[in-house]
């Protein structure tokens, strides 16, 4: 199956989006032979991560900002036969939408959300996310960023997110094992993506010194040590567990309703 | 026979549930019963209230003047005894020189109850005081609660024999017919939306729309259908245009603040083509307001609701069996045209319980206009004269939507030619719901003359009544909102005109004006109570004469 459409690609020459967008297509072009990629629906959020549904020829809705997760949640629970993928930024996962992207985690919605994450907002021209460094020089932070940033793959952990991934954008065929695992996986799985922003928070440099490939922790515990690792940032599958999606728990199968016997009993 | 009476004590004393089954004690002897339930913003204590009237003709609201007021607590007493001829009280809690004692709490004790059940000696004298059989209401507490409703059933029991040993009986009550059922507003909405194929329904709680939430959640498997309460109200709408985007027949429900926080999917949702039905119940605003009352002051709110221009679908109904018909009507119409509806209903209209004839036939799901052809040739936006393209849902064929502006496929677009054609696309739409709705019922008219009082929603129900006593008054109720129903209106022989609404400035009066050049004389109130008769007749004598 091609999976490029026409539409030209207008993220800037050396946006981490690319990495992304390739190990995305190299994971799904694997998947295909495992399902039909014709049940997979794919959300975006607003940011310049989110055009790369116009990028692929799958099933998309390009959604409102900060609101993939609860979008992906809705088609599941109309269709649980769908394969839901999400895409959203740091703007809009850790910032517009936090709420969604906790409950999410928290119910459990078998989907999987990518979060590109470049700890800047890029389409508006570089101001703080929730992901920014502390002393981040930003168009809205001339003096520095005085907030301390986000710490997403803790938060996940903590929200109850039953797959918790990180993955770096300049290293797409490692990204892509992880997308393949995110996808998957069976409950909500989380893949926060070290995206640099060329253009306003170009971090290339210091991803490469510092990025490296962990072992899959055996435990939560250490899944969680590990979120808080200093210096140097771990990559990989940072703990995974099966339970429950919310789905199975409140979906009920359509069926015709016999309103009239219900009637007869508020007599 | 038209008579009222009262159960009220403190928030946790199950004065709503006693109203009801006190109205469903009448239902079922083949009367009209109307319940208007007072309640505040707290969960025990303060002062909660269920008025019910009961009737052998058709009713549209409660009154205040009645036979009885139950005080299950001292301090309220004084807010209902210039309404009622007499007080029952629990005497076994405290005493009152003016109104006749009932042990009620004594008997929940001796019967070895929880205090609350002290409700049902209460409705057992109920049966004494109006001539009913006591087994009547034994009945309805079997059907609820099965073996469980035991201790209610001796308690309702220990109530009649007492009353007929020391209370003077009101009147006799015959039996007049079948039995009627009971439901309000929100539940008649739901069920109303369940007919024209509801698959999923999402809400956050919000007075008055939390009871469709129980009541829907509760049914959800006899109903074959996914009831979900999300993290807010944003999320609510967001799941439910991604439920229908994936095929689902979905409604969203709330009241004002929970909308307002909905406004930016809401126009995502017109902008998508997504049909999404949205129930805003409304209650005394602005801001949180008057949490637990009435109020009509959204309707320009919801009119101009979300940001930039879409085609928009927007009714009121006026009473329980209208909720029923206009709730599965807009589903429908939403579908049909792929486009947001509201369905405006207020707290007066959701909360309170009424017998209702609800003729299922008169709500169907009807069928979308479905995609045809290959799935290689789908156009989401196809542009087609009437702005509605075929629809079609993944996996049969690659669905892209979008918030953006887009080409017919979906993908998104900054083109000048190509976004003005599909915001034209979209906006004509807006045509076709005009010819559909003038298919349908845009106003219910009631009565005759060309003194014509304007109305809509529940104040329809009070209008009604009002005119009706004082005679030769036309009432006319404004259902459909959006498209504005002006050729109806334009039709009217009209000498003096009134309008009567729940707000202070005139909402629905400033539409006519704008939309018919009519100026109506404003009747209104927003101090959270809705109107009843008695008090509009003198205020429509003024203004006719």
């Amino acid at each position: 199956m091609k999976l490029a459409t026409r539409a030209k690609i207008v993220w800037c020459p050396g946006c981490g989006n690319f990495g992304i967008l390739k190990a995305f297509k190299d994971a799904a072009a694997e998947l295909a032979e495992v399902m039909d990629l014709k049940k997979m629906v794919l959300v975006s959020g607003v940011g310049c991560h989110g055009k790369i549904a116009d990028y692929l020829t799958l099933s998309s809705f390009h959604t409102i900002h900060g609101r993939v997760p609860a979008m992906l949640a809705g088609i599941k629970l109309a269709n649980p036969k769908l394969t839901v993928v999400g895409f959203a930024g740091d703007g809009d996962a850790y910032n517009e939408g936090l709420v969604h992207l906790i409950h999410a985690a928290k119910k459990n919605i078998d989907a999987t959300l990518i979060v590109h994450n470049n700890a800047v907002y890029g389409l508006t021209t570089g101001q703080a996310t929730a992901t920014s460094a502390k002393g981040f020089r930003g168009r809205s932070t001339p003096e520095g960023n005085p907030e301390e940033p986000l710490n997403p793959v803790a938060l996940m952990l903590a929200s109850g997110a039953s797959f918790v991934a990180r993955g770096y954008a300049g290293d797409a065929k490692h990204l892509k094992e992880i997308i393949k695992e995110a996808i998957l996986h069976r409950g909500f799985a989380f893949v926060d993506v070290l995206q640099p922003c060329v253009t306003f928070n170009n971090t290339w440099k210091l991803y490469r010194e510092k990025v490296y490939k962990l072992e899959e922790p055996a435990s939560f515990d250490e899944a969680l040590q590990l979120a808080y690792t200093q210096d140097r940032i771990p990559i990989g599958i940072f703990y995974r567990e099966e339970r429950s999606t919310y789905e199975e728990l409140v979906r009920v199968e359509p069926r015709s309703a016999d309103v009239s016997a219900l009637l007869e009993r508020m007599k | 026979m038209d008579f009222t009476f009262r159960i009220s004590g403190m928030a946790g004393d199950g004065v709503k549930g006693a109203g009801l089954v006190a109205a469903k004690l009448f239902a079922r002897l083949g009367y009209h019963v109307f319940v208007h339930v007072e309640y505040q913003s707290l969960i025990r204590g303060g002062h909660n209230a269920a008025i019910v009237r009961v009737s052998s003709e058709k009713i549209r609201c409660h009154e205040q003047k009645g036979d009885l007021l139950i005080a299950l607590q001292d301090y309220i007493i004084p807010l209902h005894r210039e309404y009622v001829r007499r007080v029952i009280f629990d005497s076994s809690k405290f005493s009152y020189a003016d109104g006749e004692g009932l042990p009620m709490s004594e008997f929940a004790k001796q019967a070895k109850a929880p205090p609350v059940f002290r409700n049902a000696s209460a409705l057992g004298a109920l049966c004494y005081l109006y001539g009913i059989d006591v087994e009547i209401l034994n009945q309805i507490y079997r059907d609820a609660y099965g073996e469980k409703a035991e201790k209610d059933v001796i308690l309702a029991e220990m109530g009649y024999r007492y009353a007929s040993e020391n209370l003077e009986r009101i009147r006799e009550v015959k039996k007049v017919g079948e039995a009627k059922p009971v439901l309000d507003g929100n539940q008649a909405a739901g069920l109303g939306a369940v007919r024209a194929g509801l698959r999923n329904y999402y809400a956050y709680p919000m007075t008055p729309s939390s009871s469709l939430l129980h009541f829907l959640v509760s049914m959800k498997n006899e109903l074959g259908m996914t009831v979900v309460q999300p993290e807010n109200e944003i999320a609510a709408a967001v799941m439910a245009i991604g439920s229908a985007f994936a095929g689902a027949r979905v409604m969203v429900g709330t009241s004002g603040g929970g909308f307002a926080l909905m406004q930016e999917a809401f126009s995502l949702a017109g902008m998508a083509e997504v049909p999404v039905l949205f129930l805003e119940s409304q209650r005394g605003g602005p801001s949180t307001g008057l949490p637990t009352w009435h109020g009509q002051e959204d309707l320009r709110f919801v009119l101009h609701a979300g940001h930039g221009e879409f085609p928009r679908i927007v009714a009121s109904p006026g009473d329980v069996e209208d909720a029923f018909c206009l709730a599965g009507e807009l589903l429908n119409l939403a579908w049909k045209f792929q486009t947001p509806a509201v369905l405006l209903m207020d707290r007066y209209l959701s909360e309170s319980a009424a017998t209702a004839e609800i003729d299922l036939e008169n709500v169907k799901e009807e069928p979308p206009l479905l995609y045809q052809g290959s799935a290689e040739n789908y156009k989401r936006y196809l542009i087609t004269d009437s702005g509605v393209s075929p629809l079609a849902f993944p996996p049969e064929v690659v669905l892209k939507a979008t918030g953006n502006e887009h080409d017919e496929r979906g993908f998104t677009t900054d083109d000048a030619e190509v976004s003005a054609a599909m915001y034209k696309k979209r906006m004509r739409k807006m045509q076709g719901i005009v010819e559909e709705v003038k298919q349908r019922q845009a106003v219910r008219i009631f009565g005759e003359g060309k003194d014509v009082v304007f109305t809509w929603g529940s104040s329809t129900g009070a209008t009604i009544e009002a005119a009706q006593k004082l005679g030769g008054i036309k009432v006319v109720q404004v259902r459909y909102l959006s498209p504005f129903p002006a050729w109806e209106i334009e039709k009217l022989d009209i000498k003096r005109a009134v309008c009567v609404e729940c707000n202070y400035t005139g909402q629905l009066g400033s539409l006519l004006k704008e939309h018919a050049c009519i100026e109506a004389e404003l009747i209104a109130r927003w101090d959270g109570r809705p109107f009843v008769a008695s008090e509009i007749v003198p205020k429509l004598r003024e203004v006719f004469g």
